[in-house]
This record gives structure tokens, C-alpha cells and sequence, in this order.
């Protein structure tokens, strides 16, 4: 069995049981797996109660690793997220409590209901993968994903996340409504209990871990990685948005495509693979002009018409035959 | 809308561009080289015009009709006079212009190219330029479609490749050639970027393009390279198109003869004609105190491809009439002659456009009127205008009649070797009955004078040979082989082939055309009836010069005195067994004879070059074929080249994958934007329904591509080129018959390739160009 074939079998079974919470969304979970393994932090997006918290509670679940869970309200400090150090009076010492993002995935639950001082204490954990309290600096587990549920900035009492905080979220992705067929298993499954409660692990922190290191191994082609060059840079000269992508979003982009192609069992990866992570991965960073605001169209649109305009990439190989 | 203007204008400076480079092949027909620069200012001015009419979004149909309009005009103010108002044509105008037209087209159709300066000429041949001109604007700015612009290119090529007998050189054809190649390109070029290259074309993605052109370009080469070889090597390797070749050999022809040449009516199948018309007209009425003798008309010396023509007349070879005339070559001073003298007038029935004067061999004076010169090298009188014979009414020779003996003849000694060398060449593809009956016929002879009277003997024993003036034979040598199988014939066929027999014996010899000697009498004057018309063969004699011979048995053709008896040791006298037709040559000859029997204006004697070989229309046929395949068979090339080169798996996906391209485009189905495989492969699998196999094989070619290009290894067990040719055949099998034909004969992917190494080749140019500055 090739490690890619490993990495197959362990993320269907993830897919499969967060599924088991959360039907009809394949291709959100799918996304969620695909960030998770490309080590990036996954942005949930969309109106209340459409299941954003439970997709995250479910992937959490499924990993046999720690979890933890940040409600953000307006009210919460920047200690609760990243830990305090306290006096114990019995060693007489400064003991350093760690607060809510040491876990293997943290959900951040309504992340932009808090204020801008308390989102960004995430930004240093999110980034760089420790948390620096009094001058001492303490790393988190491997694997770490921070899974954090938005509601849409129109809603009332919300904080929008600065761009700068978007930006390190690999990939957004929308729950949207589930289909009429999928809401009415919902009601069965849901109605006595909470299916999360009898969701276990399928994959835990070590075999993740695993995981990741594989995708690293997946090829990406020179053609291939100047593609992904060509849609953020255009995404730079649009017209119609105010900020294009920057080059962590590149980054981010060949990333989540590492981890899509092997999901999908193949160790390079193609034109496809970005096309297919190109929205969730770039949108959210953008801000559209004035021109696509008034014409209606928001950045995912944008992105879709810049992936058609560009050429993909084709032979490498000497053009002997015309 | 400004970008598309600029493109209308470039087709249209191209087009008229590729009009003047292919009017390059009228430079070897016409003499007057001064049409190129008047047809050059024409077609840019009509050109203009419709660029004009463009920009102010004539209809196209309204362009050309004020085009062809302008043309007309112009050319009747240039060449035509007696205008009212400047301008407006009168009808002596439109008189004026007739006769140069009709005029021009006499002179096109009897003098030999190049032609002599004619305004009328010029007149028709800038009308030919200047139609196709409009024609190539209408279709190349007009409507684009700038394929179509070859057919009346082609039609324009096509006039002076009928009038040259030895087609048009390379210097006509490759201007012509390579700006109609430009103006294709040139529209396939804008036409793609009109229609979404754009997106693989942005100067981005060249700048940070690696790929290596090199292939294409050797492609394109191997393309420019093929295409220019059978245009230019190939006629080499196949006999030209004679000027014969849309008259048969019938009624008018170009006639003999190449170079700078009066070119006249063929006097052989004059010949033919006239002694099989039903009724005897008078042409000639001959005065003199003594009886006249053979007239002359016109010497046939060379053995063309066909048969005797005459040699081209060089002008400045010529003598003038009024002067006392040269002995003819070769005639020493031991030959006894008596000087003699004839009136000679014409009736109606003389042809007016005849080219030559009838007049006895050995002339010492004529007295005539008209434009008419003596060639001393056949000892004929010649005319030098179109119009010579047109006023020609009576004039009177004087001449030597010369008195030959046998033991001259006998005498005479082997032929100078100019002599031999001129009159003295046996065509490779003269079949070798002639030769063998010759030397059987000859058998015993000791001298050539014995050989040339025993061949003479031969054709007038009249139990071998019967006079027939309805026999009919094919053109070419093999004729004579026929001739001596059948044994029928009229003296065409005795001239032509006695000639030829003696030439075959090392003696020199020539056919002359001309009339018998007159007999009947009417009121002291000789009268020369169209039946009179009479061809024979010149034997050269050293010291005697070019002796007259009689093989034809018909009456009133008597053997000269000198050549009447021979009196051979009957043991040495030759017998039939020796001469009967080999095996061999009977079914040679039956085989012609199928062929050619129905040939009834066809002449053995024949005639200068105008005899066109049946087979020859073979050869047009073979190079339609050709052309019409031409497109297929570099399509094929190209395809063998992509699937059948052993390359690793890369390069083989890679080409199998643009043999699909090519095969969808040439099945018209689409190919279009920038897709990858994968996205391909679903836009395609539609087109397989629901056929599993070629379903599994468009995945692993897909695949295959897709690896090829993005990963670090190939498909494992996977072979494109017979995943394509799968996926190929379940395509055509669903695609209708008339999709494939087309397909096949005009596949529409070879001008995008062409179009490709093009690019490809100057790019490969371009980036070197830095380097090489540097």
C-alpha cells in the first residue's frame, strides 16, 4: 500500500463520519479534510444555525487528539485565548495556565462576535504555532487547527475580522442551506439527541501527523506552480478588487492543492487541484471595487471569471509534433 | 472596430501584392515587360479604391462592382482615343479598342511566345491582371475568405503555362507561389486571434514560456519544404504540356518551333485536310515558258516529340527579297542548272494567313510585294508580317532548275558534320522497325545514294504499299511502326517516314511540304488545285545539297529522273522476308492502332509539336489527383510522424494528444480555450456516448497527458498512440460520411499547424536575433 493510498483510506473515514453530523455537504467536509491535512486553519462562514459549529465539532471529534472550544464574545480577553500565568501560592511561583488554543483543533466559535484585541491574540498561534506569555514562549501540539465559525459581518454585534486575520485562514468555506431531502434526515437524527454525541474518533493526532508529512511528498510541477503564480498575481491586477491575493495565499493555494491531490489518490498534483481550491482558498482575502460592487459581483465570482481567462499550463516536453 | 479596418487593409495590400507576384508569369509570354509596372499601378489603384469604399462600409458586392467598373474605364482612357468629354468612350472609341483586341488576340495566337509588343495585347493581359485583382480583393477583404483567392490566381497562372510550350519557369511561378502562402497565413493569423488564442498567446505567457519550438519549426520546414518540391522538382521529372495541348493537333495550332518565332498554321494538318476535301479548288495558276516544277512551302526538320516540325524561324536569318538569291547550301559547282522563270498568281482559295510563299527550290529572284523574306537555310520565302499573305495576289520567281546525275549522286561523299549534326538526329523513342526495315530494305546498297533510291523503290512497290488518303494514325513515332505494318497511308506518312528511315541510314534528310508539280493545262497556264498539296522528303548529298525523293506511289508523284532506276545485281536485290514486321512491332502496332483509329484528323506525317499525345491527358489527371490529395497526404505525414516515432511516453502522450486536437478540428468538431486534460477528457467523452472501450482509452491517454505533464512519472503500461487511435475510431465511426470525406481531403487542422511553425520558426528567429546583437 503507498502512502498515498494510506492517506486515502484514514481521510475517508474521517469524511465518512463527520458526514454521519453533517449530510449533504460533502464537498464543505471534503474541503474541511483537505485544510486540515494541508495544515492550514479552516474558516467557517455563514448565517446562524445552518450547522457551521457542528462541522467543526464534528472534524474535532473525529481526530482522537484534544480539543478545545473559544466561544468569542465581545466580553473575552486575549488571556482566556492564549493562557495566564498565576501566582501559586504553595510553589510561589508564577504557574502558567494555558488558555484555550492549546489543543490539537480549537473551535472558535462566532470568532468576530469579540473585540479586534481579542482575534488578534490568535494571530501569533495561528501563524507561528506558540503562544508567547510573560516573555516565555510555549509551543502547541502538532497537528493544530483552529476551526473558526463567523457569522456574515452584516450581522448585528459583529467585529469584522481584519484582513490581516483573514489571511492566515487557509481556505473559507459557506455551510449553505441543506437540500429539503437532507434537512428531513436531519430532523430524525436530531431530534431526541445530539448525533455528536456518539460521533468518536476515527484518526488520531500521531496518524494525522502522518498524514501531513505525506502530503508534503505530493510533486507540484514548475508549470503547475507558476499556474498557481498566474491566478494570484491576476488576481492583483483585476480591475475590479481593491486588494488582490498576497503571496501567503499562493502559498496556501499549492498547500491545499498538495493535500487535495492526495486525497483524491495522486501524488502530483494538477491544474485542477487548484482550480477547485481556488475560490475557497482566495476569495477571502480579497476586497472587491467599487465596480464589481456595484455590478453585483462578490470575489468569488471574480475568481471564477480570472481561473477562466488563464491558460493552463501544457507540455514541458520539447513541441516536436506541432 | 479600428483593428479590424487595419486587418482589411492589410489583406487588401496583400492581396494585391500576391496579384502582381504571380502576374510575374506572364514575363516569359510577352515581350512588351513594361505590363508589370502598368498592371502594378492598376490593381493598387483599384485596391485603393476598394479600401476606400471599405472604410465608408460599402457592401462588398457594391466594392467590386465599382472596382471592375474603374477597371474598364481606365483601360479604355489608357489604350483607347477619341473620347468626348475627356473621358466618356465614343463609338469609335469602342471601334478603336476592337481591332486592338482583335488584333492583340491574332497576335497571341500565332506568334510563339514571348510575343512582340501589341497595345492590344498588353490591353487583354492588364484586364486579366486587373479582374483577378478585384477578384482576390472581393475575396480576400470582402468577404474573408481568403482561401478562395488561388482560384482566380490559378486561372491567371494558367494562361501563360498553356502558351509556354515549355511551362513557366521558376522565376514566374515562386513569387506567385510564396505571396499567396503570405496572404493565408496572414488571414489564419488574424482570424486566430480574433477566436481566443488570445488566452495561451498573452505576451505574459510567452515571456515565461520554456517550451521548445524547435520541433515545430523543423515541421513547418519539412511542410514548406514538401510543398515547394512538388511544385517546382516535380515538372521536372514529367514532360511538359505542349502548346498542342488544347488544340490536339487540329486546325490552328502555335505551331513549331520555340524562341523568337513567327509561328504559323501547320502546314501538315492543312495537308491532311486539304487532300481529303471532296472538292478540288483551284489555289494556284503557274505562267512560264517551260513546265514549273515542285513548289515548296515549308521545310520540316526537326524531329520533335511527336513527329517533323519545322524549325523555329529566326528573323534575323532571313534575307530580303530584293536581292538575287544565294545558291542553296551544298550545291557545288559541277551541278548543271538551267534558269527558269514563273509567274505565279493566287486564287481565293490561297489561304490569306498563310505563312509561306510556294516557290520551286533553288530561287535566284523573287519579285513580290508584301512583307515576305527568303530563309536560306530551308530555301523557302517566309512571311514576316500577319498580314503578308493577305494582299497577296501574283509574283514571279526565277530559278535554277538543277539537273542531278546518278553518277553525281553516286559520287557524293559522306555529309559535313554540321550537316549530319543538324538533319541527321534519330530521336531516342523512334521504334527500331524503322531502323531495321530501313536496313533490310537497303540490304546490298553500296553507297547512300543506292540506300536513299532503294528506300524510295520500297515504298513505291505498289504490291507493299497502297496510296490511301483516309489513313488515319496517332501522333508520336510509334506511328511510323504502324505505318509500316498497315502499308497504307498518303505521303505524310512517306515523307515522315522515308525521312526518317534515311536518317536511320547516317544520311540527312529533311520533309518538305509544299505542292506536286502542276499538270493540268488550261489556257498556257498551270493550274495548282488544293489536291495538289504534297509533302516529300530532302536527302542531303554532298556536293549536290538537299536532293528531292518520291516515296509517295500516288499519281502524279513520279520519281525524280535521278533517283528513277538502279540497277542492282539481282542477287543483292532485297526481298520481302527480310522487311516483314517483327512479331514484336505487329502487336506494338495493333495496340496503337486501337488507340488511335478513331483519331481521324491525327497525321502520321505530323506536325510541329501539335500532336498531343493521348497519355498526356493521364498526366493532368494524375496531377489533379495529386494536388487534390496533397492536402491529405501532409495531414497523414503528419499524423505518422506524431504516432509512429518511437519517443519516450512523454512525448508520445503529448503528440497523441494533439492528434486528437487535430482529428476534432479536421472532423470540424470543437477543440476550443484552454482546457486541462481532465476537462478535455469530459468535453470529449461526449462524443463517445456510450462506448465503454473507446471511453477507458480517452481516460488513459488523458491520464497519460495529464502525468506527462504534471508528475515525475509516466502512466505505467500505457500506450497513447493506441489509446488516440481507439478514441480516433469511435469518433468516426459516429461522425457522418460526408464529416469524415472532409476530413480526410481538407483537414482543417493543417493550416492551423502550418500557421504554428510558422510562429514557431520566427520566434526560434527572434530570440536568437538578441543574442547573435549581443
Amino acid at each position: 500500500m503507498t502512502s498515498v493510498d494510506t492517506l486515502e483510506t484514514v481521510t475517508r473515514r474521517v469524511t465518512d463520519n463527520i458526514e454521519k453530523v453533517i449530510e449533504g455537504k460533502s464537498d464543505v467536509v471534503r474541503t474541511s479534510v483537505t485544510v486540515l491535512l494541508a495544515e492550514g486553519h479552516l474558516l467557517i462562514e455563514d448565517v446562524p444555525g445552518v450547522g457551521k459549529t457542528m462541522l467543526a465539532k464534528a472534524l474535532a471529534r473525529s481526530i482522537d487528539g484534544t480539543v478545545k472550544r473559544i466561544q468569542f464574545t465581545p466580553d473575552l480577553l486575549p488571556s482566556d485565548v492564549t493562557g495566564v500565568s498565576i501566582y501559586n501560592r504553595d510553589t510561589r511561583d508564577f504557574e502558567f495556565r494555558p488558555g484555550g488554543v492549546f489543543a490539537n483543533v480549537v473551535v472558535g466559535d462566532e470568532i468576530n462576535r469579540a473585540s479586534p484585541k481579542t482575534q488578534s491574540a490568535l494571530l501569533e498561534c495561528m501563524e507561528e504555532r506558540q503562544v508567547t506569555v510573560d516573555g516565555t514562549t510555549y509551543p502547541l501540539d502538532a497537528p493544530f487547527m483552529v476551526i473558526a465559525t463567523q457569522n456574515p459581518i452584516e450581522m448585528e454585534g459583529t467585529y469584522p475580522l481584519p484582513e490581516a486575520q483573514r489571511d492566515r485562514f487557509m481556505a473559507r468555506v459557506s455551510m449553505g442551506y441543506p437540500l429539503p431531502k437532507s434537512e428531513l434526515a436531519m430532523l430524525d437524527s436530531h431530534s431526541t439527541t445530539s448525533p455528536l454525541d456518539d460521533l468518536e474518533a476515527v484518526a488520531d493526532a500521531a496518524e494525522i501527523a502522518k498524514l501531513v508529512d505525506i502530503v508534503r511528498t505530493v510533486h507540484v510541477a514548475d508549470t503547475v506552480k507558476q499556474y498557481a503564480i498566474d491566478i494570484t498575481s491576476a488576481t492583483r491586477r483585476s480591475p475590479e478588487l481593491r486588494l488582490g491575493a498576497s503571496p501567503r495565499a499562493t502559498l496556501h493555494l499549492v498547500r491545499a492543492a498538495r493535500a487535495h491531490a492526495a486525497l483524491e489518490g495522486r501524488d502530483y498534483v494538477i491544474p485542477d487541484d487548484l482550480q477547485a481550491l481556488a475560490v475557497p482558498v482566495i476569495a477571502h482575502r480579497l476586497i472587491t471595487g467599487l465596480e464589481a460592487q456595484m455590478g453585483g459581483r462578490g470575489a468569488e465570482q471574480v475568481v471564477t471569471s480570472i481561473i477562466r481567462s488563464i491558460p493552463v499550463p501544457e507540455s514541458t516536453h520539447s513541441d516536436r509534433y506541432v | 472596430m479600428s483593428r479590424h479596418l487595419g486587418e482589411h487593409v492589410r489583406l487588401s495590400l496583400l492581396g494585391w501584392l500576391t496579384t502582381i507576384a504571380t502576374a510575374f508569369c506572364f514575363l516569359p509570354t510577352i515581350s512588351n515587360q513594361s505590363y508589370l509596372v502598368q498592371a502594378a499601378a492598376l490593381c493598387g489603384l483599384l485596391v485603393a479604391v476598394g479600401i476606400g469604399l471599405r472604410a465608408l462600409r460599402t457592401p462588398a458586392p457594391g466594392v467590386l462592382l465599382v472596382q471592375l467598373a474603374l477597371l474598364v474605364e481606365v483601360l479604355v482612357v489608357a489604350y483607347g482615343d477619341k473620347f468626348k468629354y475627356f473621358v466618356l468612350p465614343t463609338s469609335a472609341t469602342v471601334e478603336g479598342l476592337r481591332r486592338d483586341i482583335s488584333a492583340g488576340l491574332e497576335v497571341a495566337q500565332k506568334f510563339a511566345a514571348p510575343t512582340p509588343k501589341s497595345a492590344g495585347l498588353t490591353l487583354l493581359v492588364l484586364f486579366g491582371i486587373g479582374v483577378v485583382a478585384v477578384l482576390v480583393d472581393f475575396f480576400a477583404a470582402g468577404v474573408r475568405r481568403v482561401p478562395l483567392t488561388g482560384l482566380p490566381l490559378l486561372v491567371l497562372y494558367t494562361v501563360p503555362v498553356t502558351a509556354l510550350p515549355d511551362g513557366v519557369p521558376v522565376y514566374g511561378f515562386l513569387p506567385g507561389a510564396v505571396a499567396y502562402i503570405a496572404l493565408l497565413l496572414a488571414d489564419e493569423r488574424d482570424r486566430l486571434s480574433h477566436w481566443g488564442r488570445l488566452v495561451s498567446r498573452t505576451p505574459h505567457q510567452t515571456t515565461h514560456s520554456t517550451m521548445d519550438t524547435s520541433g515545430l519549426v523543423s515541421n513547418g520546414r519539412r511542410v514548406a519544404v514538401i510543398a515547394v518540391t512538388s511544385a517546382v522538382v516535380l515538372p521536372l521529372f514529367i514532360p511538359a504540356f505542349s502548346s498542342a495541348w488544347f488544340d490536339n493537333g487540329r486546325g490552328v495550332g502555335n505551331g513549331p518551333g520555340t524562341g523568337t518565332s513567327l509561328s504559323f498554321r501547320d502546314p501538315m494538318v492543312s495537308l491532311a485536310q486539304s487532300l481529303r476535301r471532296p472538292v478540288k479548288e483551284d489555289v494556284l495558276v503557274v505562267t512560264g515558258p517551260s513546265a514549273p516544277e515542285y513548289l515548296r512551302l515549308v521545310v520540316l526538320d526537326q524531329p520533335g516529340p511527336d513527329n517533323w516540325s519545322a524549325s523555329a524561324l529566326d528573323l534575323d536569318n532571313t534575307l530580303a527579297l530584293s536581292q538575287t538569291l544565294p545558291a542553296p547550301g551544298g550545291v557545288g559547282d559541277d551541278v548543271q542548272g538551267s534558269i527558269s522563270q514563273l509567274d505565279i498568281a493566287t486564287t481565293d482559295e490561297f489561304p490569306t494567313d498563310s505563312s509561306w510563299l510556294p516557290v520551286p527550290y533553288a530561287l535566284q529572284e523573287v519579285q513580290i510585294d508584301g512583307d515576305w523574306a527568303y530563309v536560306p537555310r530551308d530555301q523557302t520565302v517566309a512571311a514576316t508580317s500577319l498580314t503578308s499573305a493577305d494582299t497577296l495576289e501574283e509574283y514571279s520567281v526565277s530559278f535554277s532548275r538543277l539537273a542531278f546525275t546518278e553518277e553525281q549522286l553516286r559520287a557524293s561523299g559522306p555529309a559535313p558534320a554540321a550537316i549530319q549534326q543538324e538533319f541527321g538526329r534519330v530521336p531516342d523513342d523512334v521504334p527500331a522497325v524503322v531502323q531495321n526495315v530501313a536496313l533490310s530494305a537497303t540490304t546490298g546498297a553500296q553507297n547512300a545514294y543506292e540506300q536513299a533510291v532503294l528506300l524510295q523503290t520500297f515504298f513505291r512497290d505498289s504490291e507493299q504499299f497502297s496510296y490511301d488518303v483516309d489513313a488515319a494514325y496517332g501522333y508520336g513515332y510509334d506511328s511510323m511502326a504502324e505505318f509500316l505494318q498497315k502499308r497504307r497511308g498518303f505521303c505524310q506518312q512517306f515523307a515522315a517516314t522515308m525521312a526518317m528511315m534515311a536518317r536511320t541510314l547516317d544520311i540527312p534528310s529533311r520533309v518538305v511540304v509544299g505542292f506536286l508539280k502542276p499538270d493540268r493545262e488550261e489556257g498556257g497556264s498551270y493550274v495548282v488545285t488544293s489536291h495538289d498539296v504534297h509533302a516529300w522528303p530532302e536527302l542531303y548529298f554532298e556536293g549536290l545539297g538537299w536532293v528531292r525523293f518520291e516515296p509517295t506511289p500516288r499519281d502524279g508523284a513520279s520519281p525524280p529522273d535521278y533517283a528513277a532506276n538502279l540497277q542492282l545485281p539481282t542477287d543483292l536485290t532485297p526481298t520481302n522476308s527480310g522487311i516483314a514486321p517483327t512479331e514484336d512491332v505487329r502487336s506494338r502496332n495493333t495496340d496503337t492502332g486501337q488507340n488511335t483509329t478513331s483519331t481521324n484528323a491525327g497525321a502520321t506525317g505530323g506536325s510541329g509539336g501539335d500532336g498531343a499525345a493521348p497519355s498526356k491527358y493521364w498526366l493532368v489527371l494524375v496531377l489533379l489527383v495529386v494536388v487534390l490529395l496533397l492536402p491529405a497526404g501532409l495531414r497523414q505525414g503528419v499524423r505518422r510522424n506524431r504516432l509512429n516515432r518511437p519517443v519516450e511516453q512523454a512525448q508520445a502522450a503529448e503528440a497523441a494528444w494533439m492528434e486528437l486536437r487535430d482529428h476534432l478540428l479536421d472532423l470540424r468538431l470543437p477543440w476550443t480555450g484552454s482546457m486541462t486534460p481532465r476537462a478535455r477528457e469530459r468535453s470529449v467523452a461526449g462524443l463517445l456516448v456510450d462506448d465503454t472501450d473507446g471511453l477507458q482509452a480517452l481516460r488513459r491517454l488523458a491520464l497519460s497527458v495529464e502525468r506527462s505533464r504534471y508528475a515525475t512519472a509516466a502512466l505505467p503500461g500505457a500506450d497513447p498512440a493506441i489509446d488516440v487511435v481507439e478514441v480516433m475510431d469511435v469518433i468516426d465511426r459516429r461522425a457522418e460520411r460526408a464529416q469524415r470525406l472532409r476530413a480526410m481531403f481538407l483537414p482543417a487542422s493543417l493550416l492551423p499547424d502550418l500557421r504554428r511553425a510558422w510562429q514557431a520558426w520566427r520566434d526560434g528567429h527572434r530570440r536568437r536575433e538578441p543574442d547573435e546583437v549581443r
